[in-house]
This record gives structure tokens, sequence and C-alpha cells, in this order.
């Protein structure tokens, strides 16, 4: 009788072949983010996903942001980044076009410097190009803590509010519940956008945080 | 960063970019599920998948001599070595202007005796 459990004996070639295939499939299984243009995330057992925004959803989700900003200058109150930054450097001393220039310093100075220092080291300097993408990742670490800073400083603004508004509400119309039943066919999963703001699940965090993987530069 | 790391990755691997030189040559060869309303990741990793097969092809036709292998595997010197190129090429580009430059400004001094091209053709002037 057949032994179905016992292992079966690759040749060395189908190993060899079987190793290969292993290694390109590797990133395959690795490219979830970029295979489409859809973002998958379980919660709780449950299959949800972030879409790209069709472009009437896109006119929504713009649409939505222009009348946040006639709400915004109709209440009063509320800053542009410029004179955010104006304010900051008269009431608290900071200035962020300083900032601006620090980080610019900085990014300056990796190119200039590092990078054609390094460009031009031959892979044997092991020594001096580790010395090399040592300071460079200090200084990038320095450049994202200033651009941290700014960020937080100027979130209050008039821009970065609308900004959100937009992403959020595209996390809103785009992101979908697998359905329990029915395979390949997904539903909304909030009935109104003050649903979706009111809700304090991990589902909206998440929604949010693909959707700006998702979007990143392309509105640009 | 970290995500820019994650598809410099993809971008750089045997897969992707056979894939990406497929594509090129062969229209029933797509890169991705989607054809159109790409995401903004999705149009970074064309970005990178573009640079890395200039990479490749420069490498394979050895244009570069601090271009290799381990400058390709590590991001940080492939950023500089990028870096470094674009500059090269800006060097190369001011001098062949500014040869240009001076090509044309040898030939536009007349030699004496020699009659511009221009008033051949200027006609009687107008008294």
């Amino acid at each position: 009788m057949e032994n179905h459990n016992e292992e079966v004996k690759l040749s060395p070639m189908a190993e060899k072949a079987k190793e290969l295939l292993s290694t390109l499939e590797m990133p395959y299984n690795d490219s979830s983010l970029i295979q489409d243009n859809k973002i998958l995330f379980t919660i709780n057992a449950s299959l949800y996903r972030v879409r790209m925004p069709s472009q009437r959803e896109k006119t929504l989700a713009e649409d939505k942001k222009n009348r946040m900003y006639g709400e915004l200058l109709e209440k009063g109150g509320y800053k542009t980044r410029k004179q955010l930054k104006q304010l900051l450097k008269q009431n608290s001393d900071i200035d962020i076009d300083q900032m601006e220039v620090e980080k610019n310093t900085i990014q300056d100075e990796i190119k200039n410097s590092l990078y054609l220092s390094l460009a031009t080291k031959t892979s044997d300097d092991v020594e001096t190009i580790d010395s090399i993408k040592k300071k460079i990742e200090d200084l990038r670490l320095k450049h994202i803590q200033i651009a941290l800073e700014i960020s937080t400083h100027l979130s209050a603004s008039i821009e970065d509010r609308l900004e959100k508004e937009f992403i959020e509400y595209v996390a809103y119309l785009c992101t979908e519940k697998a359905d329990d039943k029915e395979v390949d066919k997904w539903n909304p999963i909030w009935t109104s956008y003050d649903e979706f703001q009111n809700a304090n699940t991990k589902v909206e965090t998440k929604a949010i945080q693909h959707t700006v993987i998702l979007l990143l530069n392309s509105r640009e | 960063m970290y995500l820019e790391n994650y598809v410099r990755d993809l971008a750089k691997s045997f897969y992707w970019q056979k894939l990406y030189s497929s594509s090129k040559t062969n229209n029933g060869i797509h890169i991705f599920e989607n054809q159109t309303n790409f995401s903004g990741i999705q149009i970074l990793f064309l970005y990178w998948l573009e640079v890395y097969h200039l990479l490749y092809t420069e490498l394979s036709q050895k244009e570069w001599e601090n271009l290799n292998e381990e400058v390709i595997k590590d991001n940080i010197r492939t950023d500089a070595f990028l870096y470094w190129r674009s500059k090269e090429q800006e060097h190369e580009l001011y001098r062949i202007k500014q040869q240009e430059r001076e090509y044309k400004a040898q030939n536009k001094k007349p030699q004496r005796g020699q009659v511009r091209q221009h008033q051949i053709f200027k006609g009687v002037p107008k008294k």
C-alpha cells in the first residue's frame, strides 16, 4: 500500500529549482502594498481594505475640504501657516523659518559633503564608508526631528486642518469590510461621516494610516 | 523612511526588475493588478523601478568606475552615487555648453575679407 505520509524526495536539480523559486516568490509575497491600489488589514479576525478613491470620491473629498475652509474662515480665529509662524516667533520665540534653514543646511551638508565623499570610496574601504554612513544617518535623524517639530507646531494651521480633513474623508469613503458570506464582496463600514468621526476603534486609525500610504504624493 | 526602504528593496529585487524589463517589451505583461488610478506608493515604486533599472544597465555596461553591486545593495551608498552622478552629468553638460558658446563666438567673428552670409541677401539699402 502506498504511504501518503512519506515525504517526497526531490532530485538535487529539483531542490535547486525549488530554492530559486522560493527566492523569486519571496518579494512577491511581501509586495501586498504595491501589487494593486488597495491595502488589506485585519482587526479582530475581520478583514478590511482601504482602496484608492475614484475621481468622483476625490471630488467629494475636495468639496468637503473646501466647505471646511469656508467654515473656518466664517468662525474666525484660525491661522494660516504663515500667520502661525509669525505668532510663534513673536509670542513663543519659536522661529520656524530658522528651523527650515537649519533643515536645508543639514540636507546640503549630507549632499555636498558626505554624499560626494561617500560616492567616490571603493568598497574595500569599509571603515571610511561606515564612518560616513554613520554621519549621514545621524544627520538624517536630526533632519527628521526638525521636520517633526515644525509639523507639530504648524498642525493647528488652516492648511494642515484641511489636509487632515481631506485624508479622513477619503478614509471614510474608501474603507470597506469583507462580507461574511459572499466572497469578494465589500461593504461600507460607517453610515455617515459623523459616525466615522465619532467612532473610537482601531479601524479608523488603521484606515487613516493606510489612506496616507495610498495617497502619498499622488495628488501633487 | 521605512516605507521608502521597503519600496526600494522590492524595486531592486531580481523578480521585480525582471518583470519591469519584460513589461517594457511585452504589452501583455503588467506590473500591477490595476492599470489605472495608481496609488501614491505605486507611483513611488515605479520611480524606483526605473532608477534601479538604469543603475543595473549602467552597471552591466561598466559605465562608472564607482558603481558596483555593493553600492546598489546599500541604499545610502546608492543615494550618494545618484547625487554624485547627477553632479558629474551637470559638469559635463556645462562643459559642452561652454564649448558650444566658445565655438559660436569664434565663428561669429568675420575674418578679414570674409562676407557674412546674411550680407549676401541684404539687397540694396533704402535711401
